[in-house]
């Protein structure tokens, strides 16, 4: 059964269309990726399934019923600006937050107590929000977020402006929540993020879904014909070989679309040939970030 | 559930706003306040509103001179030392120079002041005044009235008139008060006009304190986009709704603890030894109108104020763009000025029953007069109907500009929204 099923959802702002017509379905128990560049519609999407916005056309279905409050006490939202009361104070913040989702009593102080510990925040609670640094008013967002145990967790741009460590704590979290079988939604411009945690995901630009479902499916659909080579040295004499098509170099790995399946062979033998280091070889393999390319012909952002 | 976010906002609100030190700070301080107004007023004027100051009397008639200063010195101002007085035989050649030697000490203080009463007074009764502050009408009428006693008593007495009748013309009128009720009629009281005009600025106080500093909690809460997670969990009406019944929550405790000494002195009239004129007699009715058209006035104008909030990115702009609408604050207090003189004048009548001066003007009428009880309920129901468009119109804005950001909208778009479903 599907988690989600958006369908036709349009959105306009004047007469600019930010969200044109799109549809994707969201199955129980996996991470979906929304990955675009700034200004796709995932934001607007986003807040239209969280009813900030009003669509103006389109349905929304969570569990096979047209979302209401049902939906919006089960989510659990991180949104793109993040934004809590400064003056309040950070245990008071959570549990404020955890009440208007219908969450409280000890279990949940407990609860938020074990976050903060675990985010190395646990001498803040009576700190004001506004006392902290803006790293950690995220981290106290992102417990809020997730506090008071969500079916379904939405996050936009969860990883930005995160130090590494912190990256990888939320990433942590994101992957255990999963294996709860939540369903999470993450949407983010960084194509690497996207194609290491996400089992589903739907391309946007200029407010239109390009593909969306399984990652595995897409990257198979777009793999053939396409190698990706992982290497140290010059690899500039690709650009003259007859049959390459394409090189997208990312500096210590490249995709190379080839004319025919076959010749991945060939373009082995070369690259050695041309005393490049291979560390990885994988033919019929292809980035995310080369499907985007070849989908919007644009040059991304992601690296 | 509908209501469950509505309460949590409102619980949440209450604890801010009622263990908050400004509400504390406010609401001791403000009775303190009032009171040490009232009682540096009271050491510095007397109950006539005389200021503590020189004034000259001079006269080119030594028998005036003497008479005045006989009839004077019955007057408390003057007995009390609060005008000093000083008596001058000056004639009208040398009254110049005598004006000179004065301007100095006349100068010092606008509340100096010299007078010249000429013999030839006695006849025309015309008197010269010198102050620089002409304007001093507490002055002028407790010397006009003694001069025109002097001068009437001296000019019917050259005329043979008997002392006694001479007594009789010159006092003056001393009309006491009665108030007529269905029970008869009591010695009347300037206690309950005191206790009308005082819950009148009490209610000033408390909607300034209440209702201003919205603006700056509603923008931001938008401005550091909290609102965003909170519409997650509440619709904004309930946001609105339950931020509005915090504040109004946290208004009536106030006027509650400003008003308790007024409660002591109605329900235990025995205690408080107050003289007869300013004794207080209140039913408690007044207080059932007072807190319930409060309450009605604090939302519609919280209603309305956090509605339009909502439409700025900053208090600046806020402000700047709705002194228009500041203005339903402070402009019905002014209302209560058009009953000072009489509080049953058919204007205070009107004004009495129109939204929110309705608020200040009516208790004023409930403590001093008779008020047939279809005003009272004709005042409410106007301000009902004016609470509910205020919140629906408010509700509307805020939930259409709460979340944005940016351009400010035009009066264009703001009349399209509020007359969007
Ligand atoms: N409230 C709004 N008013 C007008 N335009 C908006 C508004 N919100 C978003 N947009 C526009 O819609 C487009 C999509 O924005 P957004 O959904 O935030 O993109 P993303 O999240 O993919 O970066 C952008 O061009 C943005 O400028
Ligand atoms: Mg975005």
């Amino acid at each position: 059964m599907n988690a989600l099923e958006v369908t036709n959802l349009t959105k306009h702002f004047g007469t600019f269309v930010a969200v044109d017509n799109v549809s994707f379905t969201i199955p129980e128990g996996v991470i979906f990726g929304m990955l675009g560049r700034n200004g796709a519609g995932k934001t607007t999407t986003i807040r239209m399934l969280m009813n900030i916005y009003e669509m103006d056309a389109g349905t929304i279905k969570f569990r096979g019923n047209r979302v209401g409050q049902e939906f919006r006490d089960r989510v659990g939202y991180l949104p793109e600006e993040r934004g809590l009361n400064t003056k309040m104070r950070v245990l008071d913040t959570l549990l404020y937050l955890a009440e208007l989702k219908g969450k409280q009593g000890a279990a949940v102080k407990d609860k938020a107590m074990a976050f903060l510990t675990r985010f190395e925040l646990d001498t803040r609670t009576r700190s004001k929000v506004q006392e902290l640094s803006k790293g950690n008013q995220q981290k106290i967002q992102f417990i809020s977020t997730i506090l008071h145990d969500p079916d379904f967790i939405i996050l936009d741009e969860p990883f930005s402006g995160l130090d590494p460590v912190n990256v990888n704590l939320f990433k942590d979290i994101i992957l255990e929540l999963k294996a709860q079988g939540k369903a999470i939604i993450f949407s983010t411009h960084l194509m690497e993020f996207a194609e290491k945690m996400c089992d589903h995901i739907a391309l946007f630009h200029h407010g239109k879904v390009l593909l969306s479902g399984a990652l595995a499916e897409v990257k198979q659909r777009f793999s053939s014909c396409n190698v990706v080579l992982h290497y140290e040295g010059s690899i500039e004499f690709l650009r003259s070989l007859p049959y390459i098509r394409k090189v997208q170099d990312y500096g210590n790995y490249c995709g190379i679309t080839i004319a025919q399946r076959n010749d991945s062979q060939r373009l082995l033998r070369d690259v050695l040939n041309h005393d490049v280091v291979v560390h990885k070889f994988d033919a019929n393999d292809i980035s995310l970030n080369d499907i985007f390319l070849s989908q919007t012909g644009a040059q991304g952002e992601a690296a | 559930m509908i209501n469950r976010g509505l309460f949590t906002v409102y619980k949440m609100h209450i604890k801010q706003q009622l263990l908050s030190k400004a509400f504390v700070v406010a609401t001791l301080l403000m009775p303190v306040v009032m009171f040490g107004i009232i009682f540096i007023q009271a050491a510095l004027m007397n109950i006539s509103g005389a200021e503590k100051s020189h004034i000259y009397i001079t006269s080119d008639d030594q028998n005036l001179l003497s008479s005045i200063e006989a009839q004077l010195q019955t007057r408390s101002e003057v007995s009390k030392g609060i005008y000093k007085m000083e008596y001058q035989l000056v004639s009208a050649a040398a009254f110049d120079e005598f004006l000179a030697s004065k301007r100095a000490d006349i100068l010092a203080n606008s509340n100096n002041g010299l007078f010249f009463i000429p013999g030839q007074a006695l006849d025309d009764k015309a008197v010269r005044f010198y102050s620089t502050n002409l304007g001093n009408q507490i002055l002028r009428q407790s010397m006009s009235e003694t001069f025109n006693q002097v001068l009437n008593r001296d000019h019917f007495s050259t005329l043979g008139v008997p002392a006694a009748d001479l007594e009789f013309a010159v006092k003056t009128i001393d009309i006491k008060g009665f108030t007529v009720s269905e029970h008869g009629a009591e010695q009347g009281s300037v206690g309950n006009t005191a206790v009308g005009f005082g819950m009148a600025f009490l209610l000033m106080f408390s909607i300034m304190g209440i209702v201003m500093p919205f603006s700056a909690a509603i923008i931001e809460e938008k401005t550091n986009r909290a609102v965003e997670v909170l519409l997650t969990s509440v619709n904004p009406k309930q946001l609105l709704a339950g931020k509005i019944m915090a504040r109004v929550t946290t208004g009536v405790a106030q006027m509650f603890v400003w008003l308790l000494p007024l409660f002591v002195f109605v329900l235990f009239p025995a205690s408080m030894a107050l003289p007869p004129q300013f004794q207080i007699d209140l039913g408690p009715g007044i207080f059932l109108f007072f807190f319930a058209n409060y309450v009605l006035g604090l939302c519609m104008l919280l209603a309305i104020w956090g509605g339009f909030s909502a439409m700025f990115d900053s208090t600046q702009d806020a402000n700047q763009a709705m002194w228009p609408i500041s203005m339903l604050m402070f402009v019905p207090f002014y209302a209560v000025f058009a009953v000072i003189r009489n509080p049953a004048n058919s204007v205070a009548e009107i004004l009495s029953m129109t939204p929110l001066t309705s608020l200040y003007v009516m208790p004023v009428r409930l403590a001093t007069l008779a008020v047939p009880l279809w005003q009272p309920l004709v005042a409410l129901a106007a301000n009902g109907i004016l609470v509910w468009l205020a919140i629906k119109a408010g509700g509307k804005i805020y939930r259409i500009s709460i979340l944005a950001t940016g351009q400010q909208p035009s009066m264009q778009q703001f009349f399209k929204w509020l007359r969007q479903p």
